[in-house]
């Protein structure tokens, strides 16, 4: 694994607006740069796709121990709802995305530092945007890169579980550049696996009295959010999810994935997991000297701290009011003064592919820079 | 009459019952009826009302009840 210079390509902004990919800038700072470009061999590729599927198997079975156990309270989960996730999780309501940020430097395995399971961005960039940059400038190398393919083939499978009309409503903040692109760029797999795809903003979904319904007050059976479930349960309409009238992509069972209590959860139930970071809800002699301070329903980074001899880094922002976990410090390899990150996807529980995310600080945050990568096919590290 | 009438005049009874509630497909009153298209249990078709639950489009929906947390943030990752 390398961090290597790269030409941009010739009217580089150009292109990646015609893919209406039209956030490379994010608040004045470049959050799309191909002025660099990470290498892998295909033995490194191997091992992510690898490390990602016994990561997503491993959170299949903390969600079953959560279920069975009710571990509501401990995971901050309203114990009201936990008939209803139970529900769903033994009906097998389908999941179409999550993504692992893993850290690997090519040397030692991939070690989880999160599952975004419930609401992931980045998708669109990781799926097609760094596809097209490959082909222009790396044409005879390859990705790790099933994303796109494997989406279309996980909608398949939700619209056969669909009454003929396969229709899905996609909630997001249209205000939201990167969280508009992800769900334009989910409902255009949607539509290209056969299904009808309507898009609403978050707060315009409505109740009835029975059901969820659209702005036409048509009923919303599917629904794509892009809006967290620990919002969800806590706000006016959450209550309403319970009478299980409507689906939704992500299922609840995600809430148990996307809940930085699973953490300390996976270090319980496989100590000394190879992929696994120590991590306990309380600060922990076997945390080591450095240690991460997470919380428990917290995003982008946000509130996250690091501290250790001689380290130290925090975030501010508005988590934390639910608790906190400590996961054990294990640093990101560090390029040319990058921090880099693997966003490793799942694809309907399958490994679908990579994003590199870097950044000058140790805690990756929502402007982190994204950097394609790519492979040669048959070579190792 | 034969079985064959009855079942055609039971499936026109049946449409005029339904399109008689108005003239919009989004006010098919049979569609606030339909369960969540993931439930794999008995009534995997179109349940009927229960007692006392009206056939008629419902009322006009509230809205709001979801996006108020997150102070400006969408809550994505």
């Amino acid at each position: 694994m390398r961090r290597e210079a790269s030409a941009p390509r010739p009217g580089w902004q150009r292109k990646l607006e015609e893919l209406g990919f039209d956030y490379y800038i994010l608040e004045g700072k470049g959050y799309w740069t191909e002025h660099a470009c990470y290498a892998f061999g295909a033995d490194e590729i191997d091992e992510l796709e690898a490390a990602t599927e016994t990561l997503h198997g491993l959170c299949l079975k903390a969600v079953e121990h959560v279920v069975a156990n009710k571990l509501w309270q401990r995971m901050r989960i309203p114990p009201s709802w936990g008939d209803y996730i139970e529900l769903v999780w033994r009906r097998a309501d389908p999941t179409i995305c999550g993504r692992f940020d893993l850290a690997y430097d090519g040397k030692s395995p991939p070690k989880l530092l999160e599952y975004n399971a419930d609401t992931p961005t980045a998708l669109y960039e990781a799926a097609v945007v760094q596809w097209y940059w490959l082909k222009d400038v790396k044409p005879d190398a390859d990705q790790f890169n099933s994303i796109h393919e494997k989406l279309i083939e996980a909608w398949r499978g939700i619209l056969r579980r669909l009454p003929p009309e396969g229709l899905v409503h996609f909630a997001r903040f249209d205000d939201q550049p990167e969280d508009f692109a992800t769900s334009e760029y989910l409902r255009d797999t949607a539509l290209q696996a056969g299904l009808a795809g309507k898009p609403i903003a978050v707060p315009q979904i409505g109740w009835n009295g029975r059901r969820f319904t659209d702005t036409d007050e048509m009923p919303i059976r599917v629904l794509s959010k892009l809006y967290p479930w620990e919002w969800m349960v806590r706000e006016e309409f959450g209550v309403h999810v319970l009478t299980d009238t409507a689906a939704f992509l992500e299922p609840a069972w995600k809430m148990i994935l996307s809940n930085k209590m699973l953490l300390p959860l996976l270090w319980e139930g496989f100590p000394g997991h190879p992929n696994l970071l120590a991590a306990f809800a309380a600060e922990h002699p076997d945390l080591g000297n450095a240690h991460v301070k997470k919380p428990i329903f917290g995003r982008e980074g946000q509130n996250v701290t690091v501290v250790g001899p001689g380290l130290f880094d925090t975030a501010a922002g508005n988590y934390g009011a639910e608790g906190y976990v400590w996961q054990a410090y294990h640093p990101l390899p560090v390029f040319e003064g990058n921090h880099a990150v693997v966003g490793s996807w799942v694809i309907e529980g399958k490994p679908a592919g990579i994003g590199m995310r870097e950044d000058e600080r140790r805690i990756t945050h929502n402007n982190s820079r994204f950097v394609p990568h790519y492979f040669e096919p048959g070579g190792s590290s | 009459m034969s079985r064959g009438i009855k079942l055609v005049l039971m499936g026109v009874a049946g449409a005029a019952l339904l399109y008689s509630c108005s003239p919009g497909i989004g006010a098919l009153p049979f569609i606030w009826f339909l369960p969540n298209p993931f439930f794999r249990g008995p009534a995997v078709s179109t349940p009927s009302p229960t007692p006392g639950e009206s056939a008629t489009k419902p009322a006009q929906s509230q809205r709001g009840g979801f996006g108020s947390t997150g102070g400006g943030l969408s809550g994505t990752s």
